[in-house]
């Protein structure tokens, strides 16, 4: 479990960016994923007091603070206004309602987790971050970076009203997944993001290949097969939505 | 660093070191229906209401929870003698490890949600894992209580 000596509940997102520079500081998300870690610290920077745990709308896109909950995004109207119900088939999974009160939509793209139903779902949706230092950049240039202990403020989705499919296979209906995919349809074509490879998840057009591996909940094989059921699931779904 | 909790609608203040859970925390204070149960946010055993919404006190820090309403099954003795009963009827309990952490998931969907829906009742109690049943009997025993509630 992790240890540290000192707690502070920072007052400006400046001060949590000062803090975090020294690698005996970390910074607490919902400490779901963090607490796990056997790291011992010299102090642990809250970003609980900020008010980054709002799910807003502005002209061209939805602004979700980096603390909001899985659970409020799971249960949020204006979510479901552009996305349908794909947020909550995808995060339904994700351990049990009171884990989603902890864990925070910030601390699952910043921990860059190869298994994350969560980085799957918001590449397709062409997700961008709002970092203190760096401003914003793709959530897809992202993951390909190195972690450069900035602070993540904003996810901000764009409001194009897009379909967009979630599946993933999983041993129990609570476990981490084998393999999750999300889909959705573009002018040009089909896109995929491909989650659990066991790698943390890339976005593809429908036949450019994937690279899968190995590790306990799957097989590589397994997963280059199973992949092909998943986009024949959400491609049908989603010509089904089109066709009405 | 001292921290002070309201617990119960009780005031509990104490020295404490800044890592401490606050399941440990509760469990050092006799609030003995928080179980120990993986203490890796997998199992709901440790479940405890925050402001009214069940989190796992395995995973959330004593001194986070300062300015939050705590609540543990010693304090929810009368809504979890009503949902209890008909979960002991079901002869659901076995050991009995995993009940608080079930009743206190139990309390919240039923405060949110008075009449949720099979499927719901499944989705809520998904995060509590139980070695010795197979869930069936903690479903029907919710199922008859929401009946029982909505023919009242
Ligand atoms: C038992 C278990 C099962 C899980 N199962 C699944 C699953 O099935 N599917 C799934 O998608 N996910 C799963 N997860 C991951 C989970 O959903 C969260 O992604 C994870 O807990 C991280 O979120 P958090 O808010 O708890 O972040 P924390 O644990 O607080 O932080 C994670 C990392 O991000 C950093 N951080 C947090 N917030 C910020 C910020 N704003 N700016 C900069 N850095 C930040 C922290 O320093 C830390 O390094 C699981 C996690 C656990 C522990
Ligand atoms: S003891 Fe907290 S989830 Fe298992
Ligand atoms: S009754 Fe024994 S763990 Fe559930």
């Amino acid at each position: 479990m992790i240890r540290f000596e000192n707690y502070i509940r920072v007052k400006t997102v400046k001060e949590a960016y000062e803090r975090n520079q020294s690698f005996q500081n970390v910074v607490g998300g919902g400490m779901m994923w963090l607490h796990l870690s056997e790291g011992e610290y010299d102090t642990l920077i809250d970003l609980c007091d900020l008010g980054l745990d709002q799910i807003e709308e502005e002209e061209t896109y939805l602004k979700i603070g980096a603390m909001t909950t899985l659970s409020q995004l799971e249960n949020s109207e204006r979510i479901k206004e552009y996305f349908g119900s794909t947020f909550e088939d995808c995060l339904k999974h994700i351990v049990g309602v009171q884990f989603r009160n902890s864990a925070t939509i910030g601390g699952s793209i910043v921990a860059r987790l190869g298994f994350s139903d969560i980085i799957t779902l918001l590449l397709p949706l062409e997700t961008q971050l709002r970092f203190y230092s760096q401003g914003q950049i793709s959530l897809q240039d992202y993951l390909s970076g190195k972690n450069q202990r900035d602070i993540l403020e904003y996810i901000l989705i764009p409001k194009k009203k897009k379909t967009i499919r979630f599946e993933s296979i999983r041993r129990t209906y609570t476990d981490t997944a084998v393999l999750n995919v999300c889909g959705t349809k573009e002018e040009d074509g089909y896109r995929f993001a491909v989650g659990a490879r066991p790698g943390v998840a890339i976005l593809v057009k429908e036949d450019e290949e994937v690279l899968f591996g190995d590790n306990q909940r799957g097989s590589k094989e397994y997963r280059k097969h199973v992949y092909e059921i998943l986009k024949k699931r959400i491609k049908e779904s989603l010509e089904e939505e089109t066709c009405g | 660093m001292r921290i002070e909790l309201n617990i119960n609608s009780r005031k509990v203040c104490a020295d404490i070191d800044p890592d401490m859970t606050l399941q440990k925390f509760l469990r050092e204070k006799k609030y003995y229906s928080v179980k120990c149960g993986c203490e890796t946010s997998n199992c709901g055993a440790c479940s405890v209401l925050l402001d009214g919404k069940p989190v796992l006190s395995c995973s959330v820090l004593a001194v986070r929870a300062q300015g939050y309403r705590i609540e543990t099954l010693e304090g929810l003795k009368e809504e979890a003698e009503e949902i209890g009963a008909f979960i002991a009827d079901e002869g659901a309990d076995q050991c009995g490890f995993c009940n608080p952490g079930f009743m206190i998931a139990a309390i919240a969907l039923f405060r949110e949600d008075p009449e949720p829906s099979d499927e719901k009742i499944r989705i809520y109690l998904s995060g509590n894992l139980c070695r010795c049943s197979g869930y069936e009997g903690q479903m029907r025993g919710l199922i008859k209580y929401r009946d029982q509630r909505r023919t009242a």
